[in-house]
């Protein structure tokens, strides 16, 4: 039988710190940091955001270790990456709710159209394109919306989407080829039509 | 329904998760279905899009902050948690605390509230008046014997006080226990709330015994005037002949 010291290491570390010890909590965030607070900074293009969601997930992960089971999650990883994504879609939410109380997917079909399609080289219309993209995600569902971003952003494979996930390949392209669709038909009406007949021909 | 199966898989396609074989079927049909190569032209340019939006790179972060405030956190955790333990007891020791109470409360109960002549039996029935009604365990018959024993309680005193006479050496005093009187005054207060309005004849006994009592209590010592009054009063009010006749009701 093959081993893998990282995942030793990882149950070993886990394992330690559900019993109290919080220099072995400290090894699990320093290997598992960079990978949230990418995640974190992806959803919010904020680096305090990203920042908060970090600790939000390490603590919530803490607050959850004593139901972590090492026989039934060997990834403790992938156990930490999902929290962080559910810490990320909380704290979007919430700071747009707080911004601008709008509700989550309001007229997102009707909003007016970013420039960013026809000049994406600016960083104002990137940012809208950004805004524009989150508000149509909070018109999907969680499951939904969570594919997408680690799909498309982060940049995983289905199968580890599915592991993520807890749920089937098939499903996991199933939902993501529904949010392509829902994100191909909102951003239809105002694609510069020269640039679409460019890529046709 | 062919090029629903196609659509689905243009999106695979340029997340570059399809199989060589499902690739090389998708590409073959794109030669042949314009609207399917029209669709993959679009979804790319949309993906562009979205690409445009993406993030680089990710800014370094203050990791020792970060650290800090999630281990400030987990740290108050656990010394709640550890509070916590010291009170915390499995649950048979407060199955056995239940058990012990119910016990301890039915003795308490048996020695205290069953019916006894005490002040205090009466003061539960006197509460049990005022909040509205008379308990279902405070029976007419309870109000009764409490009556009956207060009446026997006072009796003596009362005879004492109706024979008095101050034909001697004119110091002639009825000797009083101010314990038992005060006992006597406090059962007559709680006795005359437990009938008021069920018992207009009782109530109207106990009223002059309140009279009685107090006159009794504020009496100086050798002052037989007082106690001549108090003769008078027993007799004018019939006391003694009204508390035998409310006692073999």
């Amino acid at each position: 039988m093959v081993y893998d010291k990282r995942k030793m290491d990882e149950i070993a570390l886990v394992q330690s710190a559900q019993a109290g010890d919080t220099e072995a909590f400290k090894f699990l965030f320093e290997g598992n940091k960079r990978k949230i607070l990418g995640l974190a900074y992806q959803y919010t293009k904020n680096i305090e955001d990203a920042e908060d969601i970090l600790q939000d997930t390490f603590i919530k992960a803490y607050s959850s270790l004593q139901r972590f089971d090492i026989q039934d999650h060997t990834n403790f990883s992938a156990w930490l990456y999902r929290i962080g994504i559910n810490c990320s879609i909380d704290h979007l939410r919430k700071a747009r709710r707080d911004k601008d109380n709008i509700l989550p997917g309001e007229d997102v079909m009707n909003a007016s159209a970013p420039d960013s399609a026809s000049n994406p080289d600016s960083s104002q219309q990137k940012k809208e394109v950004r805004e524009r993209v989150e508000l149509v995600l909070s018109t999907l569902t969680r499951k939904q919306r969570m594919i997408f971003i680690l799909k498309h952003y982060q940049e995983l494979s289905i199968k580890e989407i599915a592991e993520y996930m807890e749920c089937s390949e098939g499903s996991v392209k199933k939902q993501l080829f529904r949010t392509v669709s829902v994100m191909k038909k909102h951003f239809r009406r105002y694609m510069p039509e020269d640039r679409y007949e460019m890529q046709k021909i | 329904m062919k090029c629903k199966k196609y659509r689905e898989q243009i999106v695979l396609y340029l997340y570059g998760e399809l199989t060589d074989r499902e690739k090389a079927e998708l590409e073959d049909h794109l030669k042949v279905c314009t609207d399917c190569a029209e669709d993959l032209a679009y979804t790319r340019e949309v993906f562009q899009t979205l690409d445009d939006a993406k993030v680089e790179s990710v800014p370094e972060a203050d990791w020792d902050k970060c650290w800090k405030a999630i281990h400030t956190d987990i740290t108050e955790k656990q010394t709640k948690r550890k509070a916590k333990k010291l009170f915390y007891f499995p649950g048979w020791v407060y199955a056995g605390a239940s058990l012990i109470l119910i016990f301890v409360l039915g003795i308490a109960i048996g020695r205290f509230w069953l019916p006894s002549h005490s002040p205090t039996a009466v003061a539960d029935m006197a509460t049990a008046t005022v909040s509205g009604g008379l308990k279902p365990d405070v029976t007419p018959d309870y109000v009764q014997q409490s009556l009956n024993d207060h009446f026997e309680n006072l009796k003596p005193l009362l005879v004492e006080y109706a024979n008095y006479t101050n034909e001697g050496n004119g110091k002639e005093t009825v000797t009083l226990d101010k314990e038992a009187l005060k006992n006597l005054l406090i059962q007559n207060y709680l006795l005359k709330k437990i009938v008021a309005e069920s018992n207009p004849s009782a109530q109207e006994i106990l009223e002059d015994l309140d009279l009685v009592l107090r006159e009794i209590k504020n009496q100086k010592s050798d002052d037989t005037t007082a106690s001549s009054l108090i003769k008078d009063l027993i007799h004018e009010r019939d006391i003694l002949f009204k508390m035998d006749v409310l006692k073999t009701i």
